[in-house]
């Protein structure tokens, strides 16, 4: 249903040009769910936004991005507008921001029902009501005639999916949508998604920065460092078999139930790279531990390898003779390539 | 429908900050401004039923210039007969009217033209705001004295009449007032713009337009009421000033700028005649002002440079 | 403060043609509490006699009611009182008039005219110099006369084209200092015209050809040379040392080394700064100023010279061109309705004396009865009938008034009382006076607050009324009325054709007569005008004229600055 091939965006900036996203390609089909997972600043929400069309003013676009056959990817996002809310829309961030402080909620699910679907006051206030409670929303009534401030976040998250889901899109993108929660709700927000998601048939891609959210959901799952997909595979594979030595550091970065409380988890050293300007060779190589010469100096391709549907961009794949190789060498000279001062 | 975890939390307490701004209520000071302007428009709404006093044609035979308290003029007369009391009761419809009409004109412009800089912002904006700035690099009541001899030019033997030069000196007024109003809704509109809810609203299908008015503007409001106040007492102040320069409605039509310029020339005479006037604009501007400033804490409306 | 009431006043923009039009009506201000100082000018007072002799040096600031914005180009520059007081410091008139009402030889050593006063041979003294140096002679008197009647090539004048255009023939010097002018008609007053209520100065060559800055480049050779004019500020004026007159004891004139004239538009400001000695000298034509001074002066904190003689007259000038005032019954209506006594009472604490006719007092024609019409109401309402009767109409007229704090008050006070009669008066209050005058020029008015006609030669009034038409509206432009009266018209000739002044004073009597009964401009007052000064300030009227009669004492085109001392 979607497909996205060689997406850049980049952004006019006083320091040059941001390439925020570098050539991302992948498929979605109906009822899917693709996880798309990185570190803050790897170009996730901004390629969510670049599919949507909901880029500033000073971002640029190109590739393709074909939506059931059809092209949405050009520069002109007018037509656009055909597609939000009907065919695709999105869940924010942080609830307390996304919503109108000035509108009351109810107001603000029916907007965009009767924008897009020409119904009448009585069935859109209907609709918005069967909503709110089919996101689990006690006493959607009174609900409906508060602000954004009477309720607490989870609450207004479930506002949110409430609007976002209101015209019945075929595709939805959550954008971190737990992250300003508290952790008790996060679970119950990630369920209602999927649930929902389940139900109406839709094509989902969950941004987040936490490889734990996406485990249980996601079909798929995309990892992106600096602006590009450095691995993709189905979820199953991804977690027995990951190959890229960032994707592994995104793991240890998770805490696991099964270790001792007191366990320390390991942080990735280093920073992103600066997306003005990228190093050469594989972008991740300043921060790997397994990093070599080559990988300073060419950029591995992304490519299916071994298994098919799991494709990664890695010189020394990790749980490859060449990685453990190449992280002994590395190991036995101290320092050398681990970036991260 | 699928099973669907139930909400397990209790909408939240309000915070002790909401609490706290409940509970403070508005202070016996805005209180007092809010009896005050609740008075004068009382004054202006009412200034033709009420049993007062000739305004224009004073009983010139009468001992013109007489003080406070002298039978039949609680604020005496002027030199021409005529009673402090009436000439100022008709000069507050005159002068808020011009102050209303004004700032109704400017708001209407300046929140319009503000908010589609703020919101569309890029070159249109930039332009609109370098527009504004030009036009605030005139001073006010300069702008204003030009723009009323050219929209009302003395050239016809016929004088215009009180209700058309009381439009000409609110649009001359009100045009001044566009950049000070435009420049505060677009930098409201700039920030508020820029926040996911819009965002938000846009991903929903909403078209610009509909963004603006109904996710824009109700945030922008109070900012724009603030001001508006602010302006409805600069208003005032400059009809004053236009008066002096007899650029104001036309005499015999009293308004309280034009009461206070008539005297200007020898304020000795009889004191009253301006102090009345005086007394009320300053009374006047000075609710309008602290509303203004409650208006502004209360909805925390951000400073902007005006 | 200045600067704000730039717009309102420009009172020196005011004159644009000329003789003191000041627009301001009929005299103004409140009433007092009637007191037994609340009484009309009558002639000069106030001037004391002192036994000091003047001692030289020192300055002085001088409080003027406006700047003149368009500088001191003379024969183009467009001055009331304020720009004739400065022009009288830098520049001398070939002829100026006594306190008899006489006009006597000043740069000009004599001046006599042919038998029937066509040619006139204007001789000039000796070794008088400009403020650069040049000497002052034939040659340049013939260009000043010339660039007067608007035929120099440098020069273009306005007013004065209108008074000299048509009468000059030419003007040719006949010897190294002396000139003579020939005119079209026969012109007796013709040497009141040279003096022009003291705007028609010789300019030396320097600024006469100067084609950009002749406005600022004061050149003349007046007792003091122009130091700095700084717009709406100031203007200094310095000694001119090799000034050419001294006093009877051969003490160099002027005896001042500096004056400063200090524009302040605001009547009682004026006199306050005067009162704190930032100003040592004022002159003033406020009634509420001319009231306080009276106590002021009589209590020796102030001293104040006071006089209508000579003076302007406020009135209304009406269009008679138009209806209701093209009939007479219409300008009967309103002159009978006013009440001019109780508008003094109200609006000029009673001492504005009210105004006969156009001539003030000291002016030949003037007349303490020239049958004016008295305040009578019921007269007045029965003539609003009869026009009613006559024409269908109710009298109804516009009143375009400069929009002062007096001119309101003058206006408002005039609507009231018309309206007692039954005369609706719409009031158009205008802001400069510039759209004022343009309005009159184009004959737009119905009725103007006027201020006009300072004394003198009562010739120089031809200019402003007199039509060559024989019929239908006047066609003279600067007859703002429009009214071509043959009777008047008929006077005006007689009056500048004859030279025997028993006979002229007896046409102006009548002429001042003709106006009372044909009642084109409904006066209302002669202007007081009043010089203030610090006790410490003398001289005020001046020395001796050069003929050595008494310098006039009338004070509408301000005072010589010659005799000016102060105690140090």
């Amino acid at each position: 249903m979607l497909e996205v091939k060689d997406v850049r965006t980049s952004f006019k900036t006083d320091r040059g040009l941001v390439k925020a996203v570098d050539g991302v390609s992948f498929t979605l089909e109906r009822g899917e769910t693709l996880g798309v997972v990185g570190e803050s600043g790897c170009g996730k929400s901004v390629l969510s936004k670049t599919i949507m069309g909901l880029l500033p003013s000073n971002a640029s676009r190109s590739g393709s991005i074909k939506f059931e056959g059809q092209e949405i990817g050009g520069p002109s996002i007018k037509h656009m507008r055909d597609f939000w809310g009907t065919q695709m829309s999105m869940v924010f961030q942080d609830p307390m921001t996304a919503l109108n402080p000035v509108m009351k909620v109810g107001k603000q699910i029916t907007e965009s029902l009767r924008h897009h679907l020409d119904v009448s006051r009585e069935f859109a206030n209907e609709t918005a009501l069967q909503l709110l409670s089919s996101v689990g929303i006690p006493e959607p009534e009174r609900r409906l005639k508060q602000y954004a401030f009477e309720m607490s976040g989870g609450m207004r998250q479930r506002v949110m999916i409430a609007i976002a889901l209101a015209c019945g899109p075929k595709m939805l993108f959550a954008d971190e949508p737990t992250t300003a929660l508290d952790v008790t709700v996060q679970a119950q927000i990630l369920d209602l998604l999927e649930a929902q998601q389940a139900e109406r048939f839709m094509a989902m891609i969950l941004v987040t920065h936490d490889l734990g959210v996406v485990a249980g959901r996601a079909d798929n799952i995309m990892v992106m460092y600096a602006g590009q997909s450095i691995e993709m595979a189905p979820t199953r594979t991804l977690f027995s078999q990951m190959r890229h030595p960032y994707t592994e550091a995104l793991l240890k970065s998770i805490p696991k139930l099964n270790q001792a409380s007191h366990t320390r988890l390991d942080a990735i050293g280093g920073r992103p790279p600066d997306l003005v300007n990228p190093p050469v060779g594989c972008r991740f190589a300043p921060r790997c531990p397994y990093a070599q010469a080559k990988c300073h100096q060419e950029a591995p391709p992304l490519m299916v390898h071994d298994t098919p549907g799991h494709e990664y961009a890695c010189w020394f794949p990790v749980g490859t003779p060449q990685g453990a190789e190449a992280l002994a060498k590395n190991q036995g000279s101290i320092g050398t390539a681990v970036g991260g001062q | 429908m699928s099973e669907v975890a139930p909400m397990t939390e209790a909408s939240p307490e309000p915070t002790q900050e909401e609490e706290e701004a409940t509970k403070r209520g508005l202070g016996i000071a805005a209180w007092l401004a809010i009896g005050w302007l609740g008075c004068m428009v009382f004054l202006a709404v009412s200034a033709s039923f009420l049993p007062l006093d000739d305004p224009i044609n004073g009983s010139i035979r009468e001992t013109p210039g007489v003080s406070y308290f002298t039978e039949g003029h609680i604020f005496g007369n002027d030199l021409l007969g005529r009673d402090t009391l009436a000439r100022v009761v008709v000069g507050t419809s005159t002068s808020l009217s011009i102050a209303a009409l004004s700032i109704g004109f400017g708001t209407l412009i300046g929140g319009f033209v503000g908010l589609v800089a703020g919101y569309v912002g890029g070159r249109i904006g930039t332009a609109l705001s370098a527009m504004f700035d030009i036009l605030l690099a005139f001073p006010p009541l300069l702008l204003a004295l030009t723009l009323v001899s050219v929209l009302s030019p003395v050239t016809e033997t016929d004088p215009p009449s009180r209700i058309k030069r009381m439009l000409v000196v609110a649009l001359a007024v009100g045009l001044v007032s566009i950049p000070i109003l435009a420049r505060i809704t677009r930098a409201n509109a700039l920030s508020w713009s820029q926040r996911e809810f819009v965002m938000a609203a846009k991903s929903q299908g909403a078209k610009p337009f509909r963004i603006m008015l109904r996710e824009v503007l109700p945030n922008v409001v109070p900012a724009m009421l603030s001001v508006a106040l602010l302006g409805l007492a600069s208003v005032i102040i400059v009809e004053g000033g236009l008066a002096l320069f007899g650029l104001s409605i036309n005499p015999p039509d009293p308004s309280w700028g034009n009461m206070v310029a008539s005297q200007v020339d020898d304020l000795g005479e009889t004191p009253h005649v301006w102090i009345v006037p005086s007394v009320f604009i300053f009374l006047s501007v000075m609710s309008l002002n602290l509303l203004g400033d409650v208006v502004r804490d209360k909805f925390a409306v951000r400073e902007a440079a005006i | 403060m200045t600067n704000r009431y730039r717009v309102r006043f420009a009172k020196g923009v005011a004159a644009v043609l000329a003789a003191g039009l000041l627009a301001a009506a009929c005299g103004s201000d409140k009433p007092g509490t009637p007191d037994s100082t609340n009484k009309p000018t009558s002639g000069t007072v106030g001037e004391k006699p002192t036994d000091k002799k003047p001692q030289p040096g020192g300055e002085i600031s001088y409080g003027l009611e406006a700047d003149t914005a368009g500088g001191y180009c003379l024969p183009e520059a467009q001055l009331a009182i304020a720009g004739i007081q400065v022009a009288r410091a830098v520049y001398d008139t070939l002829m100026i008039p006594n306190a008899d009402g006489e006009i006597t030889p000043n740069l000009a050593k004599s001046m006599t005219a042919n038998a029937d006063n066509t040619e006139w041979t204007i001789e000039l003294r000796e070794g008088i110099v400009f403020h650069d140096g040049t000497k002052l002679d034939a040659e340049i008197v013939r260009d000043n006369l010339l660039a007067y009647a608007g035929l120099y090539a440098a020069r273009s004048p306005l007013l004065f084209k209108f008074v000299f255009g048509e009468y000059t023939k030419g003007v040719e010097t006949t010897g190294p200092l002396t000139v003579k002018v020939t005119l079209n008609k026969a012109w007796p007053a013709y040497p009141w015209f040279l003096y022009g209520s003291g705007r028609i100065g010789i300019l030396g060559r320097a600024q006469l050809d100067d084609a950009a800055t002749c406005n600022k480049n004061a050149i003349g050779t007046g007792p003091f040379a122009l130091k700095e004019a700084v717009p709406n500020q100031r203007v200094v004026v310095e000694k001119n040392a090799s000034y050419w007159q001294k006093d009877a004891d051969g003490v160099q004139l002027p005896y001042l080394d500096k004056i400063t004239f200090v524009p302040q538009e605001i009547e009682a400001d004026r006199l306050t700064a005067l009162k704190a000695d930032d100003l040592q000298i004022m002159h003033t034509s406020s009634s509420n100023n001319i009231d306080d001074l009276r106590t002021l002066s009589k209590d020796g904190t102030l001293a104040s010279i006071e006089s209508n003689k000579f003076g302007e007259v406020s009135y209304l000038l009406l269009n008679g061109t138009k209806p209701p005032f093209d009939n007479i019954k219409a300008r009967q209506a309103v002159a009978y309705a006013q009440d001019r006594q109780l508008g003094n009472e109200r609006l000029s604490r009673g001492i504005a004396a009210l105004a006969q006719g156009p001539y003030a007092p000291g002016t030949p024609g003037f007349l303490e009865d020239a049958g004016y019409p008295e305040y009578d109401l019921a007269k007045a309402k029965s003539l609003v009938a009869e026009y009613k009767a006559e024409t269908g109409n109710d009298i109804e007229f516009t009143y375009t008034f400069s929009s002062d704090p007096e001119g309101v008050r003058t206006a408002e006070f005039l609507q009231t009382l018309m309206k007692e009669a039954g005369i609706t008066v719409n009031l158009n209050p205008v802001g400069d006076q510039s759209t004022l005058i343009n309005l009159a020029i184009g004959r737009g008015q119905q009725a103007i607050g006027w201020r006009n006609h300072p004394g003198g030669d009562p010739d120089t009034n031809y200019v402003w009324w007199h039509c060559d038409a024989k019929e239908g509206p006047c066609d003279n432009l600067v007859n703002f009325g429009g009214w071509n009266d043959p009777e008047i018209n008929a006077l005006l000739e007689q009056g500048r054709a004859s030279a025997d002044q028993a006979e002229r004073k007896t046409i102006y009597e009548n002429l001042n007569r003709e106006f009372a009964k044909k009642l084109w401009n409904l006066w209302s007052n002669y202007t007081n005008w009043s010089i203030a000064s610090s006790p410490k300030v003398h001289g005020i009227l001046g020395p001796p004229l050069p003929d050595g009669s008494k310098p006039s004492d009338g004070l509408a085109t301000g005072h010589s600055l010659l005799g000016l001392w102060i105690e140090q």
